[in-house]
């Protein structure tokens, strides 16, 4: 898992926009999870609760991009999710995700200049980090198995 | 550290500020603490490692505390002793750091600590997400003080595992594990008059002295809401109790190990 996402001379801005990214793929990866038919009902009602903090945090994201005279990508038309058989596929994938998600943005912190998108980023890494802990439990994984950031 | 008073150590602790000139060490290993990076750190630094030492240490007492009560079932006291190993482990980093930033060895903090009445399983699981919540709030408010990058990291790596904690402790309470697309933990503010309630305490801290006054109120004692959606995710983990749940999936860490490793 590649946890130096964002290179060390980018600008604020960009990093954003690659977060921003990272969130449109989430929301497209729940989303066809949760129409997949692989998922059960109560698991689609979950991974649209958890899509719709991803839109928040592309909605917050998209913002700031704007406040700094930029313009936020828009989310692709299809992204590889690779092959999805059963639930537990949809789950692992959105882990893994997760996972990237949670260590872009620790990544992020340092690399960012501005404090109140260093406090964003850190206000989103820890909801992907809650994410993270909640499809591992799904998974029947250990929910929290390791001290550190950047996560497994 | 080791010959000041408690009333110093709190004031360091909450870092006011005025932490006394200490000599840099040589830095090396930590978090990857260079020296250039060292450097950077000042006495707001020290103060805030020293803080977050403190914090995780009362962590550490917390969890044993809960697991002495032998309230718990032995899944949640796995859970518990888990968590508490992982915060011993958070110590263990910034006391290293503390050593390197300054060339003396941390201070635990002496305890006992004002921890409220631990009664039942609810009072304890409360405790312990309030407390976890504290964590990441100081962090989330340290992070930007720090001045140096590589304990700005520090913070950081552990406050995501403690925004962990927090969700995993919210699903045993029966509570919606993910309330909030944005979560800074407790107010930084709060987050210090509660350290300072936990420790200015002297020998008869502990059961039955109710909650400090100064608890951050974030669902402490209330009893757990359970919600259709909270219903839900708790069914998603597995259609047991919450901490049912949880120990089910710690009891399954091993064998899941493997799948682990090749999903990883």
């Amino acid at each position: 898992m590649a946890t130096t996402l964002f290179a060390p001379a980018m600008a604020d801005v960009d990093i954003l926009m690659g977060a921003i990214g990272l969130e449109q793929q989430a929301q497209y990866a729940y989303g066809a999870g949760a129409k997949s038919g692989l998922l059960s009902a109560d698991v689609v009602k979950v991974a649209t609760a958890i899509a719709d903090q991803h839109k928040q945090h592309e909605a917050a994201l998209t913002a700031a991009v704007t406040k700094l005279g930029g313009t936020a990508p828009k989310a692709k038309d299809t992204y590889d999710l690779g092959t999805l058989k059963t639930q537990e596929d949809v789950l692992k994938l959105a882990l893994m995700l997760e996972v990237q998600a949670a260590n872009a943005y620790f990544d992020a912190f340092t690399k960012l200049t501005d404090v109140g998108l260093k406090n964003a980023g850190l206000s989103i890494m820890n909801d992907e980090t809650q994410h993270v802990a909640i499809l591992r439990s799904a998974l029947g994984m250990d929910p929290v198995s390791s001290s550190f950031m950047p996560l497994k | 550290m080791s010959n000041v008073t408690r009333r110093d150590f709190i004031k360091k602790s909450a870092f006011f500020g005025g932490a006394a000139a200490i000599a840099m060490a040589t830095p090396a290993g930590v978090f990857g603490f260079q020296a250039a990076q060292a450097a950077a750190a000042d006495d707001g630094d020290v103060g805030l490692v020293n803080f977050a030492y403190t914090l995780e240490n009362v962590a550490v007492a917390a969890y044993k505390a809960a697991a002495g009560t032998n309230l718990l079932p032995k899944a949640v006291l796995d859970v518990g002793l888990r968590f508490a190993g992982q915060h011993a482990d958070h110590a263990a980093a910034l006391g290293a750091a503390y050593k390197q930033l300054t060339g003396k060895d941390a201070t635990p903090p002496p305890g006992p600590f004002a921890f409220p009445a631990l009664k039942n399983v609810n009072d304890i699981l409360t405790f312990a997400k309030a407390l976890e919540e504290a964590a990441v709030g100081a962090y989330y408010g340290a992070s930007s003080m720090l001045k140096a990058p590589a304990l700005q990291q520090a913070i950081t790596s552990i406050m995501g595992v403690e925004s962990m904690h927090v969700t995993v402790l919210a699903s045993a309470l029966s509570m919606n594990p993910f309330p909030t697309a944005f979560v800074v933990g407790t107010p930084f503010a709060d987050v210090q008059k509660t350290a300072t309630a936990l420790l200015a305490t002297s020998g008869q801290a502990g059961q039955g002295g109710g909650m400090p006054a100064a608890m951050p109120a974030t669902g402490m004692g209330g009893a757990a809401h359970k919600d259709d959606f909270t219903g839900t995710i708790l069914g998603v983990l597995g259609g047991l109790s919450a901490a049912g749940a949880v120990a089910l999936a710690m009891s399954k860490k091993n064998s899941q190990s493997e799948a682990n490793n090749t999903q990883e």
